[in-house]
């Protein structure tokens, strides 16, 4: 349910994904165009009863820049007396009707069957899927036997599997059918195959009768209502409030309730059947209007023509300015054909159809005298497009052409990109709440604004009308982050599967997911250092000092936001610091459309389509190259959910990268505004992405970071215990593909989205470097005050060989201390209470001491 | 009456936004205040108010005629110092923030969500938030040593976003936020337990102090009202640039969960089954020794030896043994009136201490005081009403109990606090004889009497349909509530289960009230209008 409007360039150009284009224009111009892929306009979360703005402005004096990253084509006039001439681009929500078809059929011989699942509406459709087995007891999934698993699939923990639609050869008629073949033996002993198909483009979730789709095998009586078969009806999940629901559709535990356990279990003859579900999902149309005016000398008139390719009726509710731009007025007569006024406040103009039906045109006449003509379209009582939601503005002041066709600001704009292009690449949930906030901020600015203009009564009504849309997404959005980060949400742990996946882990020297184990990483970048534009150049000053700190891994921005004037690329360095051991992580935005049903992504980002092959492939040779070329050891990367984690490993097994640590951002979990004690659903989800990953990549600590957070901030220093004994954090899952961190440049530095508690940072890395998992520590404090006892802290590191596999005992976790002892060489303790470690077999000294922390080692 | 500008306001914009009219009500004010100062009778100010009602209701034919009624009650108000404020706004909403919004480190809790909140409620047209203030976390840790930064954190968040602050000063604990009482009293506490309130059976409620110890020097020389005056100061002095602007109303805490009550349950039954009545909190030394005086004094020493002998326990049916009888129970025999009257009287006059120190506090500033009243509404239906008298309410079938209330909050110029909005008697199980709707009734016209405005809440975390038709109907019904808080923000309250349920409610309270001409027209199509923003209307 979105509509996607026009986005003005001027407005937020490094939000865009325009910031991030050089980065591949830098690396190899053949492959922008894939790039070019992923500038698709981003959904905005919309009723469809709302004109979709996130921007909401008042009518001013919207010049239109133009430029041709944006979608607004312009078409430069020869012709003199041509004032303004412009195409802008829309997008149309449009529902579709579809349809899902399950079918069962028997194969090449009478034990093979097949079942295929299709869906004829275009999306990124995956199949979440799992069996149930004869004999099992209770209602969990299983997951299918390998050999039953299609191409592609990838399993989610340990009771489903999901397996990306393909695109089907069976597609005709323009209309592609996505489809997924399950290949089945009915000597199995598979009860029954279970299923939801879910739309990784929208987050939507398709289920039968809002239970899973079952198609069982064998014979049994009980039917839940939700067995295929029955003809019943279908839908995404209906919401109490539109958009909000959408936003924070849950997926639902992909449990089935049936017991079939029991039950005296026979096959039967397996009867083939074919079975289709409608199924609607909205999608957008793009379409144009475009818009000239003429100005005509004898009359002294200006006339002006709108043409668009939207179908059906099309009207234009339009007025005129004379002043501001703030104040839409009514323009003296004549009107055209089929206008009629509204409420003395518009013009309502129903344009007429072209011949051959597709699209409409209109013209108007206008006295000399207004500034501007302002309008927005109107396709049916609950449809209206503007632009970008602001009133569609065309100057017709026939003395001075606007600025806009000069073509200036638009450099300007390509220059901002350039440099907020680290803010973009790293652009991530975080980035875009400060979006919102700054946004709401403008909004109630705006309310303001309106307050206090009491002047141009009739102009209120549309303003305020349209203020009021806007605000209530806003609302809703809002509501919907403060949910998000209030909330708990609860999926299930499985610990035992990680732990024996940990116990089969072969002694690797060197992975991807952890470097050699014994790395500490240095975020060589700030939020600033896109600024200085000789960053490179300081960094190289600095690796001496970094090195000789302990530090292994240099985690260097991305080459394409340092290229300074000067031309320093990442090769230069690369000889220079060869004292650090020649790693450099490369951060990498691949932001998926995130699952918005998890309610947290409110910004879609550009989106790249992992699922297409040939991107994929793309993305492979390009990583390579920065890999080989340009010499990258290592990739961060930048995610959302919504990012399989399967198409990391792809990322990550082409390119063989050094080290790979992914960021994954989540809220954790409270309850009634108490973090919960508990986080495990928070650590489950960063695990499974690893897992996905095939633990290939390691993970950035964020369960981590947020309980030191509570435990320092409030003093709550038991938070940094779990249930049994362990870290909380994904450090006490999975310590060797943690990465543990108190900061980075988006928490911290001057962007402070989320910024650890001022003067608790020692306590944070006192913890974080003596504990397992692969410390991170971020540029801003390694040159801070904090320098000496960082460099103390990670000698202790270093001196005692802990890794990112030690073995930690946690000795005390109380309200105001928390002691641990790791590898029993080192025993370290923070918070404001007393603990010594007692002096037994051991030799305790203390070797560090500082604001509430304590460190000794055996001696 | 400058009714031309009134009609400026009547564009779709609304609450907390027109100018014009906001100087409209000042100007009413300042009329008002010098009528008052030079006549100092009500006459001609009750003329003016009627003059207004009737242009009003001319003006405004399709209003509902309890708007009027409103008006009116609004207008008669003004004879209070509560005058200040502008009430012709029509029913102000508030949302609560959540009770641990500040930790006990003195930091922000979860900012980023109630930053997310408030902007939310902000364009909602919500007016204010309301913000819990404890004893436990501003003075932690030593006696008159004041850390008041995270609260003043808060405070900027809420100024900067335009929304209106009502401070509730908290001198109790609360286990739900696991919050306690500040350090240096629990430690008294713990070697004197006779600050706590005591029931019978010897068992302390360390939630807050005995209301007996008010005037004794417990706190290492200071009494408890000393140390509440201070913490006002202290307040009063380190938000002053927020004190009017921001800053437009304070709760002062009373007692049990900040209400002017005995906590006749010690710990409130989950479950809501109301089975027992509570019982009587007369046991700690001080009220003992307190019982005896005034027993002695009143000719009747053998009455002052201990509460009464027949009260039932907590998990008891009130009407399992002699005092809460229908018929013939000790409550109507002259010792139950003796003893009620001294139980209830104790609470009174505590409520008075505690409002007239805030309230002169507070006299030099545009803030009003407001204290909390619970609604002990079950077993309302008996003639005892059980519940109601151990909590400290002398309110029977035979006597009101809550004229005396209402007259020391009139007497204090404060505004009462009354939950339970929501509650009406179709949902509260039959057994506990409980009519909320009744008691809110005779609260409020208690408060009608003694022209004592009421803020009201909500006292489910989970507000039903029903619940929020309920509050609705309160609003209009009540002509003396002039805001109503929902409580509380928190991951429930903006959960897809909870808050659109909310919003719904938020906007159909305004759109009840629009004039014709700001309703949206379903030519247009969009069947939003910005909500909240039109409850001034109501009043105009």
């Amino acid at each position: 349910m979105s509509i996607a409007v026009i986005r003005p360039l001027f407005r937020q150009p490094h939000r865009l994904g325009g910031g991030h284009r050089p980065a591949y224009l830098n690396s190899s111009m053949a492959r922008s165009f894939y790039l070019n892929y992923a500038y698709s306009p981003r959904p905005i979360f919309n009723d469809a009863c709302s004109l979709s703005s996130h921007h909401f402005k008042p009518a001013k004096a919207l010049s239109l820049r133009t430029s041709s990253i944006d979608t607004a084509v312009v078409e430069t006039s020869e012709s003199s007396d041509f004032v303004f001439s412009e195409t802008f681009q829309l997008k149309r929500p449009q529902k579709v009707e579809g349809k899902i078809t399950i079918r069962l059929e028997s194969g090449n011989s009478d034990d093979n069957w097949r079942l295929t699942v299709g869906c004829c509406l275009p999306g990124k459709w995956i199949l979440h899927w799992g069996v149930n087995y004869i004999g099992d007891v209770g209602s969990e999934w299983d997951q299918p036997p390998p050999d039953m698993r299609p191409p592609g699939s990838i399993p989610i923990k340990d009771y489903a599997i999901e397996t990306p639609l393909e695109k089907s050869l069976a597609s005709s008629e323009g209309e592609s059918i996505y489809e997924v073949n399950i290949d089945f033996n009915t000597n199995s002993s598979i009860a029954a195959i279970n299923f939801v198909l879910k739309d990784e483009e929208t987050g939507s979730w398709y289920q039968h009768r809002g239970r899973d789709f079952k198609v069982p095998l064998i014979d049994y009586l009980q039917d839940d209502g939700n067995i295929v078969g029955a003809k019943k009806g279908l839908g995404t999940w209906p919401g109490p409030l539109g958009q909000i629901s959408n936003m924070l559709l849950k997926p639902e535990a992909a449990n089935s309730k049936e017991d079939i356990g029991e039950l005296s279990v026979q096959k039967r003859g397996l009867q083939g059947f074919y079975e289709e579900q409608a199924v609607v999902k909205e999608i957008l149309v793009d379409n144009l209007v475009s818009v000239s005016v003429r100005h005509c000398l004898e009359t002294a008139k200006n006339l002006l023509y709108i043409e668009t390719d939207l179908p059906g009726d099309v009207i234009v509710h339009w007025g005129i300015c004379k002043d501001d731009g703030k104040t839409w007025e009514i323009p003296s007569e004549p009107y055209p054909p089929e206008t009629s006024m509204f409420k003395d406040k518009a013009l309502r103009t129903l344009l007429q159809r072209k011949n051959g039906g597709h699209g409409s045109l209109g013209s108007f006449i206008l006295d000399e005298g207004s500034v501007a003509f302002v309008f927005v379209l109107k396709l049916n009582e609950n449809t209206w497009l503007n632009c970008h939601g602001n009133d569609f503005c065309i100057p017709l002041s026939s003395f001075s052409v606007p600025p806009i066709h000069s073509g200036q600001p638009h450099s300007e704009d390509e220059e901002q990109n350039n440099e907020s292009g680290s803010l973009l690449i790293s652009g991530n949930a975080s980035e875009a709440n400060q979006e919102v906030s700054a946004y709401t901020d403008e909004i109630i600015d705006e309310i303001r604004n309106l307050v206090t203009d009491i002047s141009s009564e009739k102009n209120r009504k549309t303003k305020s009308k349209k203020a009021q849309e806007s605000i209530l997404q806003e609302i809703e959005k809002l509501a919907a982050e403060a949910y998000s980060i209030f909330r708990s949400s609860i999926p299930t742990f499985t610990e035992t599967d990680l732990l024996e996946e940990e116990a089969l882990e072969p002694p690797v020297k060197i992975s991807s997911g952890t470097g050699s184990g014994f790395e500490i990483l240095c975020q060589g970048f700030n939020w600033e250092s896109h600024k200085s534009g000789k960053w490179y150049i300081d960094l190289r000053e600095k690796a001496s000092k970094l090195a000789s700190l302990g530090f292994t891994v240099l985690w260097l921005p991305p080459p394409t936001d340092s290229v300074s004037s000067e031309g320093y690329m990442p090769r230069d360095l690369y000889n220079l610091n060869s004292r650090l051991t020649n790693v450099k992580m490369h951060p990498l935005t691949f932001q998926g459309r995130g699952n918005k049903s998890s309610g947290d992504n409110f910004h879609a980002a550009p989106n790249i389509d992992h699922s297409q092959e040939f991107v994929r492939k793309d993305i492979k040779e390009w990583l390579h190259w920065l890999r080989e070329e340009i010499g990258y050891d290592g990739w961060r990367l930048d995610f959302v959910r919504g990012f399989w984690g399967g198409y990391v490993k792809d990322y990550i097994e082409a390119t063989e990268p050094y080290f790979a640590v992914g960021e994954y951002w989540d809220s954790l979990s409270y309850t009634y505004g108490e973090m919960d004690h508990n986080q495990d659903a928070h650590r489950q989800r960063i695990i499974d992405w690893i897992n996905a990953t095939n633990g290939t990549a390691g993970a950035f600590d964020v369960t981590t970071k947020g309980i030191l957070h509570s435990a320092l901030e409030r003093c709550e220093y038991w938070r940094l215990s779990d249930e049994k004994g362990k870290p909380p954090g994904v450090v006490g899952w999975w310590p060797s593909r943690a990465v543990t961190f108190i900061e980075n440049h988006d928490t911290g530095s001057t962007q402070g989205h989320w910024r650890f508690p001022g003067g608790k940072e020692i306590q944070g890395y006192a913890y974080i470097l003596t504990h397992p998992g692969t410390p991170s520590v971020f540029y801003d404090h390694i040159f801070s005050e904090y320098q000496s006892e960082i460099s103390t802290l990670i000698s202790i590191r270093n001196r005692n060989k802990i890794q990112c596999r030690s073995t930690v005992q946690i000795m005390k976790a109380e309200r105001d201390v928390y002691a641990a002892m790791t590898d029993e060489k080192v025993v370290m303790k923070i918070g404001p209470g007393h603990y010594e470690p007692s002096n037994g077999s051991r030799n305790w000294s203390l070797v560090a001491e500082g604001r509430d922390y304590k460190i000794w080692e055996t001696s | 009456m400058e009714i031309p500008v009134i009609r400026s306001s009547q564009l779709n914009l609304g609450r907390a936004i027109d100018v014009g009219f906001c100087n409209f009500s000042k100007n009413l004010n300042s009329k008002i205040f010098s009528v008052k100062n030079n006549s100092k009778t009500c006459k001609i100010f009750q003329g003016q108010s009627l003059k207004w009602e009737s242009k009003s209701a001319t003006r405004f034919t399709l209003k509902a005629s309890a708007t009027a009624q409103s008006e009116a009650a609004v207008i008669s108000e003004k004879g209070s110092r509560n005058s200040r404020t502008k009430p012709t706004d029509g029913v102000k909403l508030y949302v609560g923030l959540p009770l641990d919004a500040v930790s006990t480190c003195n930091t922000v809790n979860h900012a980023r969500a109630i930053s997310a909140g408030l902007k939310a409620l902000k364009l909602l047209g919500i007016d204010g938030v309301e913000l819990p203030v404890w004893w436990g976390i501003a003075e932690k840790d030593k006696s008159g040593k004041y850390d008041w930064t995270g609260y003043l954190v808060l405070a900027e968040m809420v100024q900067k976003l335009g929304l209106k602050l009502h401070v509730s000063l908290c001198f109790h604990a609360s286990k739900d936020a696991k919050i306690l009482l500040p350090d240096w009293v629990s430690r008294i506490g713990e070697s004197q337990p006779d600050v706590y309130f005591t029931d019978r059976s010897g068992q302390r409620y360390k939630d807050c102090l005995s209301l007996a110890v008010d005037d004794l020097p417990v706190l290492d020389g200071k009494t408890p009202i000393e140390a509440y005056a201070e913490f006002c100061e202290s307040f009063k002095a380190s938000f002053s640039p927020f004190i009017g602007s921001t800053i437009t109303g304070i709760s002062i805490g009373l007692g049990p969960d900040g209400e002017l009550r005995y906590p006749s349950h010690h710990y409130r039954s989950k479950n809501n089954s109301h089975r027992g009545a509570g019982e009587f909190q007369c046991y700690n030394k001080y009220m003992l020794e307190n019982l005896k005086q005034h027993a002695e004094t009143h000719g009747n020493p053998l009455w002052g030896l201990s509460g009464p002998h027949d009260a039932p326990g907590y998990s008891q049916s009130p009407m399992s043994s002699g005092f809460f009888l229908e018929h013939g129970g000790s409550w109507e025999m002259p010792y139950g009136d003796f003893f009620l009257s001294w139980y209830s009287s104790q609470l009174i006059s505590h409520g008075d201490r505690i409002l007239s120190v805030a309230a002169s506090t507070f006299e030099d500033t545009e803030i009003i005081v407001s204290g909390k009243v619970p609604l002990m509404h079950s077993w309302y239906k008996t003639r005892s009403h059980p519940s109601e008298l151990t909590a400290g309410f002398y309110n029977t079938a035979n006597r009101d109990g809550y004229e005396a209330i209402a007259e020391i909050f009139s007497r204090n110029s404060c505004k009462i606090i009354l939950p339970g909005m929501d509650l009406s008697e179709e949902n509260e199980p039959n057994e506990s004889r409980s009519r909320p709707e009744l008691l809110l009734a005779q609260i409020a016209s208690a408060c009608g009497k003694h022209e004592v405005q009421i803020s009201g809440e909500n006292s489910l975390v989970s507000v039903s349909p029903r619940g929020y038709e309920q509050i609705k109907k309160n609003l209009v019904d009540q002509n003396v509530v002039d805001l109503f808080t929902y409580q509380r923000m928190g991951a429930y309250f903006f959960s897809p289960e909870h808050f659109p349920s909310y919003t719904k409610f938020v906007r159909s309270l305004n759109q009840a009230n629009l004039h014709s001409d700001d309703l949206v027209t379903e030519e247009e199509g969009t069947a939003v209008s910005l909500p909240g923003t039109n409850l001034r209307m109501q009043a105009a």
